[in-house]
């Protein structure tokens, strides 16, 4: 994997990111276990990589992501600031116990944040846009942020009929 | 259009057979290892066509859907299906032959995209191929494996 061109503000951004991410994640009480707080904040890194490789691919090419064409190490590690925000997500979906109709809503807010979010990475250059536009992303994140409840719901249901005693 | 369509029923059938059978590892496991592989094979696959120009991809859709079925679908699986078999079976060969197995299939429907003209090879041959797909058994297997740690752990901890 290439190092970047040059160490600039996209680089700065995407470290200063990860470590807030990172004190996020210790700073927070635990509410959910471990093991499916890895799932989500992978779930999280690993549907950002798949969006980019079908959008941003060389053939498709709506955008890059950082200094160049190519893909380099800090492209790598941009999808791990897609882990926390996932995380986060999961978290406060939690502590304020949303459900039923309140779903939609937190759904819909959070959709506009991770637009909002990605309105600011685009800002520092971290990504650049082609053929793309930040009203397309909403419409990413309004799917990905429901795939990631689902995939969660899931694997709550699945992690309690196993763990009966300490149920989420 | 007869090879997307091949991969395509490939791809689904992989897809429904590994959904619809009882998997070794569990849920967690599972979808841990998907993930990760994911994220391995797309970023290997990026570093070949993207950055070293090693691979080739043919412009057109029919020949990116293709190769995206088999880099984003076809391959997780089958390394998900060898780590299903790989963690149940106790023999050291054993777990050797299905390893030399499954690299063995993926090299061959990489060979397969080759001969269909879907990738190209430049600066490259079938033999870095092999390697490359090891390289990733080796550095997800470690990953799985203290992740399955931790989950028998915290499992048995809440027991």
């Amino acid at each position: 994997m290439i190092l970047p061109t040059e160490f600039d503000q996209n680089e700065w951004f995407v470290i200063l990111g990860l470590i807030f991410g990172l004190f996020i994640i210790f700073l927070l009480p635990n509410r959910i276990p471990f093991s499916l707080v890895i799932l989500i904040m992978l779930f999280s890194a690993t549907t950002a990589r798949l969006s980019d490789q079908l959008l941003a691919r060389p053939q498709v090419d709506f955008y890059d992501i950082m200094d160049t064409e190519k893909y380099d190490l800090f492209d790598f590690l941009t999808y791990f600031l897609y882990a926390p925000f996932g995380y986060l997500f999961i978290y406060l979906y939690e502590k304020f116990q949303i459900r039923e109709k309140k779903t939609f809503l937190y759904i819909l807010l959070w959709s506009i944040f991770g637009t909002f979010f990605e309105a600011i990475c685009t800002y520092f250059d971290v990504f650049q846009y082609k053929a793309w536009d930040i009203r397309y992303s909403f419409t990413v994140y309004l799917g990905l942020q429901s795939l990631t409840l689902l995939l969660y719901v899931l694997l709550k249901r699945s992690y309690n009929s196993f763990c009966k005693d300490e149920e989420i | 259009m007869m090879k997307l369509l091949i991969i395509l029923n490939l791809s689904i059938l992989l897809l429904l057979f590994t959904s619809v059978s009882k998997k070794k590892l569990s849920l967690f496991e599972n979808l841990f290892v998907i993930m990760v592989i994911e994220l391995f094979i797309t970023s290997y696959g990026s570093v070949l066509y993207v950055n070293t120009n090693s691979w080739e991809i043919s412009q057109g859709a029919t020949s990116m859907v293709i190769f995206f079925l088999f880099e984003t679908l076809v391959t997780p699986l089958l390394y998900l299906w060898l780590f299903n078999f790989y963690f149940t079976t106790k023999s050291v060969g054993k777990k050797l032959g299905l390893s030399v197995l499954t690299i063995l299939l993926l090299l061959s429907l990489e060979i397969v995209l080759v001969k269909w003209e879907v990738i190209s090879y430049a600066k490259w041959s079938a033999y870095y191929s092999l390697i490359g797909y090891l390289a990733i058994l080796l550095i997800t297997l470690p990953l799985i494996v203290l992740y399955k740690q931790y989950l028998q752990k915290e499992w048995i901890r809440s027991k």
